[in-house]
């Protein structure tokens, strides 16, 4: 399993001096086995994957958490979408009301964006991601709804002994003291994973000052990390007002304070499972 | 222990954070959580209560009719509110801290999920005086 980071920043992309080490574009994550390419997310950073990605003739499957646009921006610059040769998979959390096809066309359409999902030439297949765990080309994938504000999903996914788990917009303080297993949004997903990719906008005083915004202070992500025994935290989603100093010092603040590893994800760094 | 819906989560947070008493309830109607404002209207802290199977915590909470036969499982607002998959009001009878046997109403709301499953009810609960109450202020 080979995971690779396209775009690590949340909320807006955030090019410029003070961001090129850990990168500007939006979150994006490719997780690759010998049978098939997963992304999770697609952040601005996707534009690059689906050059990376174009020769390859494996099966795509594109796994959103949610439909904010920094998640779902780089659909209309992904290359493989506009070959017709290609079928692309597209997983999305649910909704009481509508369906994946129907939201997702509320970006892609005008005037908010000049391509139709219609117009892609590759034939896109829409999916709700189901409840239970399912296979996707040797890959067992399960998707849970997690905190954050309208319906979002977290991902994991096992290939062989080795897994990921993904949370890259998540509070889980938002439901409490991040303590007991059983209350705490995103245990389950997160648990005995070898890597967890999860959410870490926020300095602690950031945080206070925006509890219900969806996302996590570096603590917070420790602190679920931990409970969960997740092996290596890679700290992701980074505030896009953050410079790189920034987040080295929250990268510092996460090692000095889980048991296990943490890192801070940027653009271009991969991880071996 | 497997990790509750994330719906239950927040609905147990929201709970914690009220003035009045709530009681929170899996798809089975088991008790999940309640506040301290139904603590206090129980006779039970949450914590005692937490680790008992379904049939013992009913017992224990024992709510009943008026005239003192004890209220059907299926006729629990909970219940209820799950099984008709909307709000369900109810009034009954259960004894309090002190022992008095207290007439109390609920209102139970399914929780359902974006996916159409229901995972439980959050069950707002009000106490109606009594004669036997001490008058407000009275130690």
């Amino acid at each position: 399993m080979k995971v690779a980071i396209w775009g690590s920043r949340g909320s807006i992309a955030s090019a410029g001096p003070e961001t090129v080490r850990y990168g500007g574009n939006t979150a994006c994550v490719s997780v690759e086995s010998d049978d098939a390419v997963c992304i999770l997310d697609a952040g601005s950073g996707l534009r690059r994957a689906g050059l990376a990605f174009t020769a390859d003739d494996r099966p795509i499957h594109l796994l959103l958490t949610h439909l904010h646009m920094d998640h779902i921006q780089g659909l209309g610059f992904f290359r493989p979408l506009f070959d017709p040769e290609r079928v692309i998979h597209i997983w999305g959390p649910p909704s009481a009301t509508q369906d994946l096809r129907t939201r997702l066309t509320r970006y892609l359409s005008p005037p908010l964006f000049p391509v139709r999902l219609r117009d892609f030439n590759a034939r896109v297949e829409l999916h709700d991601a189901p409840l239970t765990p399912w296979a996707i080309e040797g890959f067992g994938v399960s998707a849970a709804t997690v905190i954050h504000p309208g319906s979002t999903l977290g991902y994991r996914i096992d290939g062989g002994r080795r897994s990921i788990a993904y949370l890259p917009d998540h509070e889980p303080a938002l439901g409490g003291e991040i303590r007991r297993g059983d209350w705490t949004s995103g245990h389950d997903l997160a648990a005995r994973a070898n890597v967890l990719i999860h959410d870490g906008q926020y300095t602690t005083e950031e945080y206070g000052h925006r509890v219900g915004w969806g996302h996590s202070s570096v603590e917070h992500a420790a602190a679920l990390a931990d409970l969960a025994g997740a092996e290596r935290l890679v700290l992701f989603h980074h505030e896009p007002d953050h410079s790189d100093d920034v987040v080295d010092q929250m990268l510092e603040l996460a090692r000095s304070t889980r048991r296990g590893d943490a890192d801070a994800a940027r653009e271009g760094m991969t991880i071996e499972l | 222990m497997p990790q509750y819906a994330v719906e239950l989560i927040l609905a147990r947070q929201l709970a914690d954070g009220l003035a009045v008493p709530v009681l929170l309830v899996d798809e089975r109607g088991d008790t999940l959580f309640f506040n301290e404002p139904a603590e206090l209207l129980f006779g039970r802290r949450f914590d005692e209560v937490d680790a008992l199977p379904f049939e013992t915590r009913t017992a224990l909470l024992a709510p009943r009719h008026a005239d003192g036969r004890p209220l059907a499982i299926e006729e629990l607002p909970g219940m209820r509110a799950m099984r008709e998959r909307r709000p369900a009001h109810v009034a009954f009878h259960m004894h309090g801290l002190d022992g008095i046997l207290r007439p109390v109403e609920a209102t139970a709301i399914p929780l359902e999920s974006a996916r159409g499953h229901v995972l439980g009810a959050f069950v707002v609960l009000w106490a109606q005086e009594t004669s036997a109450d001490p008058a407000p202020g009275a130690t």
